[in-house]
């Protein structure tokens, strides 16, 4: 049932179609190419972001430093140091008298 | 989908989706928007191919687009200037000839039912295989094949009626 005809095939074909438009190309690309961002916007979007971040990170490294107070000082090493001599405990009550 | 993926898929598909159109709706110009919105529909996330092949996609896409344009319009042909592109001929007679013969093929296909006219634009112009044309169509292989038969029966006919008339 569906073997070719060859006799009503090639009298079908007798009915050519056009070619389409150089405009279909036109629209149809240019619809295309507006549908995705265009290289330059993209690349000034990833430079912007580039930049955005190396600024964070030089921010990050060279910020102030923490001051520190000048009235408080640590000192670690052990010159001068006196050892209290062992001595009697003295207990002085309220009112003058030593027990 | 990338630029290089949608420039492959175009340069393949775009005359044999523009011919399908022409051929069924009857209008170079109505065919051109079709493709139009066919190939800006790929673009847009339309296609997936874990479901169909690009071909059945869109030739089945075109389809669609080509019912609703029916539906909006209120017709299925534009057949009142049957404008045809004819073989090339021999002498002005044979010219003359061609051109008569391709206005009546396109009048005779115009006038099958728009189930049949698209069954016989893939098969007999597109060389469509049975089986993708079910797949474009979405219905079996059965019907696509009865549907061709009644398109074919009715053709021989009318071009018959046609021929015997000159």
């Amino acid at each position: 049932m569906t073997d070719r005809d060859e006799e009503l095939r090639a009298m079908l074909r007798q009915w050519k179609a056009p070619a389409p438009t150089g405009q279909l190309d036109e629209r149809v690309w240019s619809e295309f190419r507006g549908s995705r961002p265009p290289g330059r916007r993209r690349w000034l979007a990833v430079a912007a972001g580039v930049l955005l971040v190396a600024g964070a990170l030089v921010k990050l490294h060279s910020g102030p430093r923490p001051q520190h107070s000048s009235s408080i000082e640590t000192r670690v090493d052990a010159a001068g140091f006196r050892a209290v001599p062992n001595g009697t405990i003295t207990v002085v009550e309220a009112g003058g008298s030593h027990r | 989908m990338t630029e290089a993926a949608f420039r492959t898929l175009y340069s393949e598909f775009r005359d044999p989706l523009f011919r399908f159109g022409y051929r069924l709706t009857g209008s170079a110009e109505e065919a051109e928007d079709l493709v139009h919105d066919c190939f800006v529909g790929l673009f847009r996330g339309g296609f997936d191919e874990r479901r169909a092949s690009p071909k059945t996609y869109l030739y089945g896409a075109m389809r669609n687009l080509c019912y609703k344009h029916f539906r909006d319009t209120g017709r299925e042909t534009t057949s009142e200037n049957a404008e045809t592109e004819v073989a090339a001929a021999g002498g002005p007679l044979d010219a003359m000839l061609a051109r008569e013969t391709a206005v009546a093929v396109q009048c005779a296909v115009q006038a099958l039912p728009v189930l049949q006219r698209e069954t016989l634009i893939l098969f007999e112009y597109e060389d469509l295989t049975l089986e993708e044309i079910s797949r474009i169509v979405e219905a079996d292989v059965g019907a696509v094949k009865s549907r061709l038969y009644r398109a074919r029966e009715a053709l021989r006919k009318s071009l018959a009626m046609k021929e015997a008339a000159r």
